[in-house]
């Protein structure tokens, strides 16, 4: 049992208290995941800015610490901006240097693990409640257009802040991915896609759909389509979010396993596993939440 | 924290933890009220389950998942919609939903009526062992599966699986059927049922005879394992 949550703000000025609602919307869907909580927000891109997220082994780095980070980064890219919070650096810069900016600072840095790189995109995850997250590093406080959070009760992989969701479909920027479930064909879904040259930064098994979504986006196919064909290419049971620069997907498995409702109006969307969640951020009575369907794809996209 | 109002108990739960509702509704149940309002829920779990009574608890707002379930002759009614798990294993009395409700509503239900005004999520009333499922709107994948008795009636569409491996009990269908279950067998209504849906739909303003219903019952096919049939079994199993 996982919870998930999303916010998709519509119209010309998509941006609103995104950080606030998402956290609201997490602690309501705790006792869905009590292990960890995480997001990945889309705010308003700067002009030629990289929005980089990095984590440090609090074992390896006292709190405030991580100027290595910027010093690694600096090797390849312009940095503009350094701020650490808890045992997390967040640096603006101008660049991802082709994708490569996140093995460079892992290889120069000790216990450094790069949880995103976007144009707009931050991710932020940790051990805990959205609530103790929110404490340490601020959630509430981001205005956004659109992203995704998630409350983690973890079945097949280790509880740590690497293996929290959202999972970033790295080294793609901006894509990032929640799930409730579990992907039984992860082991060959993993291989296939490391043949074709993905890499993968935990073992856990719903890294694998945000990497074989962004596949399927750098090969040309729209977001619907992806959505569609992972419900075949998909196995086991699953209610994911992915979220990318121009919004959210979504899908749910075949057999309808895993909880995910959405209300819409004429301003926003809201999703999550849990009708309680939804009336905590929106509670105009006349908005009904409806529970996707067995096979449901849908996607709200800025174009 | 609880008002009367001419016969009506009036309990507000803006605020209140669902354990707080729970005892604040089986007090007001054990000082004889019969007619209990709840203002202001907003999704919790578990509301109104196990009552022993004939009262009406009524709320207004969506409720969360598992909400009235094991109920024994209480009248339920939820204005808003239901997550999953309503009404599991209900013994009597009734339990309206005016929205849509989650999955696996009605399950395992012996007794009573589960009215939902709305859509249902998968697997609606699987494992009936009794009573009545009304859904106003279309119900979800494998509803119906391994049903042993009572009745389901969907006034619109059904999707996959409907009534896969039911035993024995009746669904009827007004609108499409995506793909039955194993072993699940359409036939014609007769006369007796026609006139069995237009009294179970009138008091909810739904017209039966405005719909085209088909009447699903097991084949009974899957009661005894046959080597003689191998096609059957692979494809139920």
């Amino acid at each position: 049992m996982c919870g998930i949550a999303g916010v998709f703000y519509k119209g010309p000025e998509p941006y609103g208290p995104l950080g606030k609602t998402l956290v609201d919307m997490c602690q309501e869907l705790f006792r869905r995941g009590t292990d960890s909580a995480g997001f990945a927000v889309y705010s308003e891109p700067k002009a030629d800015t990289y929005l980089v997220r990095v984590d440090l082994d609090p074992a390896l780095f006292s709190e405030g610490d991580g100027h290595a980070v910027a010093d690694a980064a600096g090797e390849l890219v312009r940095v503009t901006d350094f701020k650490s919070a808890g045992h997390n650096v967040r640096l603006e810069v101008d660049s991802d240097a082709d994708g490569k900016l996140a093995d460079r600072i892992e290889d120069r840095v000790d216990g450094a693990r790069v949880f995103s790189i976007g144009r707009s995109m931050e991710i932020i995850k940790d051990l805990g409640a959205a609530d103790d997250i929110d404490k340490v590093y601020h959630v509430a406080r981001i205005q956004g257009s659109h992203g995704i959070g998630h409350t983690r009760m973890a079945t097949e992989s280790r509880v740590d802040t690497a293996h929290s969701h959202p999972f970033w479909a790295r080294p793609f920027p901006d894509i990032a991915v929640v799930h409730n479930g579990h992907i039984t064909n992860y082991h060959k879904l993993r291989r296939h896609l490391e043949l074709k040259g993905h890499q993968f930064s935990t073992g856990n098994d719903s890294e694998v759909i945000a990497v074989y979504l962004a596949d399927r986006l750098e090969d040309g196919h729209s977001m619907q389509d992806a959505l569609e064909a992972s419900v075949s290419d998909l196995d086991g049971t699953f209610a994911y979010l992915v979220s990318t620069k121009d919004g959210i997907g979504l899908a749910r498995d075949q057999f309808a396993m895993k909880p995910l409702l959405f209300a819409e109006d004429d301003e926003l969307v809201v999703l999550a596993s849990e009708e309680c969640a939804i009336r905590k951020v929106l509670r105009d009575p006349h908005l009904v939440p409806r529970e996707l369907q067995a096979k449901e794809v849908r996607s709200w996209l800025r174009s | 924290m609880a008002q009367v109002l001419a016969g009506t108990v009036v309990l507000d739960a803006e605020g209140l933890s669902t354990r707080a509702i729970n005892v604040a509704i089986a007090r007001l149940l054990a000082e004889g009220a019969t007619d209990i309002e709840v203002l202001n829920v907003v999704g919790q779990h578990c509301l109104a389950v196990a009552l022993k009574t004939q009262a009406r608890i009524h709320f207004k707002g969506s409720v969360g998942w598992y909400a009235a379930g094991m109920n024994d002759g209480a009248h339920i009614v939820i204005d808003g919609n239901c997550g999953w798990g309503l009404a599991e294993c209900q013994m009597g009395g009734r339990v309206e939903v005016h929205g849509n409700a989650g999955s696996g509503t009605s399950v395992s239900i012996r007794g009573g009526l589960v009215f939902i005004r709305g859509d249902c999520g998968a697997r609606a009333g699987i494992s009936m062992k009794g009573g009545t499922l009304i859904i106003g709107g279309s119900a979800g994948y494998l509803s119906g599966f391994m049903m042993q008795r009572g009745t389901i009636i969907i006034c619109g569409d059904a999707a996959d699986g409907l009534g896969d491996s039911m035993y024995e009990g009746t669904i009827y269908v007004g609108g499409n059927v995506a793909a039955y279950g194993a072993d699940a067998v359409e036939k014609a209504p007769t006369d007796q049922d026609r006139d069995f849906l237009r009294t179970a739909l009138k008091e909810f303003g739904i017209d039966a005879d405005r719909l085209d219903f088909k009447k699903v019952e097991s084949g009974r096919r899957l009661w005894n394992f046959s080597k003689q049939e191998p096609e059957l079994w692979r494809s139920a199993l």
